[in-house]
């Protein structure tokens, strides 16, 4: 068995020898930059309805997203670096999300939860207050659909964007493209 | 009281006004230029005491408004829905009923920024939960907003 397995290393990006009382770790700086990010993700204490509660629920015991590197939430965006958009976001709410983002330290990613901060969901039609999909407001790196969405949906986005943010290159980017997650039950 | 003691009762004290019912509620409409007077002796009266008033609604008939009040009495456990009749839809008033109800001072707020309706001698009448810079009154039926509103076809 190797050192990574023998250290529950299996997804560290790179090589790791033994050498003497010490080992020494051969890897890329994208690698392994991005893969301290990618597993320290502090999300912003932020929900806007019932989307939030299913929020908590993936942070709490039975779910517990801290399992896949979500740590704890912050409770301030200048700690933060994922904010999950979780509910609806009304006219009057947006320029405090906007700030909220704007206050958090580069880099920084979004998950637009749920069917409002995906496109307005159910008030798409003939409401005067919410915003139709809160893409219109901040840059979103996941869409997880859902009214609300499961924590487990929640979980995959957040894995999902965990993927993404291994593939960047640190000092020549990759324009950013968002997931779409697709959680409609598979019937066949 | 029990609900025909209590209409019983009302139709004796209010012969003017016109009333309906449905499964919960003994509803009594009246007209807005009537509602201080009403609401005083609903609330004053000894028969009646309705002393919470735990809602006030605005509604838009197109032609004229309607607003009710749901009120009961906590120490006789009755209930009641008191509806006043705005006609005039180009300036639309009625007297406040925060003097006798505190509770009324904000549902009243709101229904003046959802609905344009002035509660006249309302000791703080501004809008509650829209922008300050808010126009037109979002609630009415004939309110239309091309920027925010996708129209369902």
């Amino acid at each position: 068995m190797g050192l990574k397995e023998q250290n529950n290393l299996q997804n560290f990006p790179g090589e790791i020898h033994s050498a003497g009382n010490s080992n020494i770790i051969v890897t890329s700086l994208d690698g392994i930059v991005n893969w301290s990010r990618a597993n320290s993700l502090w999300p912003l204490v932020f929900g806007t309805s019932c989307c939030a509660i299913e929020m908590m629920a993936a942070g709490s015991s039975k779910h517990d997203w801290s399992r896949f590197g979500t740590e704890v939430a912050r409770a301030t965006p200048r700690q933060a670096d994922l904010i999950v958009v979780a509910g609806t976001i009304v006219h009057k709410m947006a320029p405090v999300l906007k700030r909220l983002y704007e206050q958090m330290a580069e880099p920084k990613y979004v998950i637009a939860m749920g069917a409002c901060s995906v496109s307005g969901g159910p008030f798409f039609y003939n409401s005067y207050s919410v915003v139709k999909g809160v893409d219109h407001i901040i840059p979103v790196d996941v869409y997880v659909p859902g009214c609300p969405p499961r924590p487990e949906a929640l979980l995959y986005g957040i894995i999902k964007l965990q993927e993404k943010i291994r593939d960047k290159k640190l000092l020549k980017d990759k324009p950013s493209t968002p997931i779409i997650i697709d959680n409609t039950p598979n019937n066949g | 009281m029990d609900r025909e003691a209590l209409k019983n009762k009302l139709t004796e004290v209010f012969p003017d006004a016109s009333y309906s019912e449905n499964k919960q509620f003994i509803i009594l409409t009246t007209t807005s230029d009537k509602i201080t007077g009403v609401a005083e002796t609903l609330k004053n009266n000894t028969d009646f005491r309705f002393d919470y008033l735990f809602c006030i609604t605005g509604e838009d008939w197109l032609n004229y408004f309607i607003i009710t009040y749901h009120l009961r009495s906590t120490h006789l456990g009755h209930e009641l829905v008191l509806k006043a009749k705005i006609e005039n839809r180009e300036k639309p008033e009625i007297e406040t009923l925060s003097h006798l109800y505190p509770t009324a001072e904000l549902n009243e707020r709101e229904i003046f920024e959802m609905y344009g309706i002035h509660f006249l001698h309302h000791p703080d009448l501004r809008k509650l939960l829209l922008p300050d810079e808010w126009e037109g009154f979002p609630m009415r039926k004939d309110y239309y907003d091309p920027l925010h509103i996708v129209e369902l076809e």
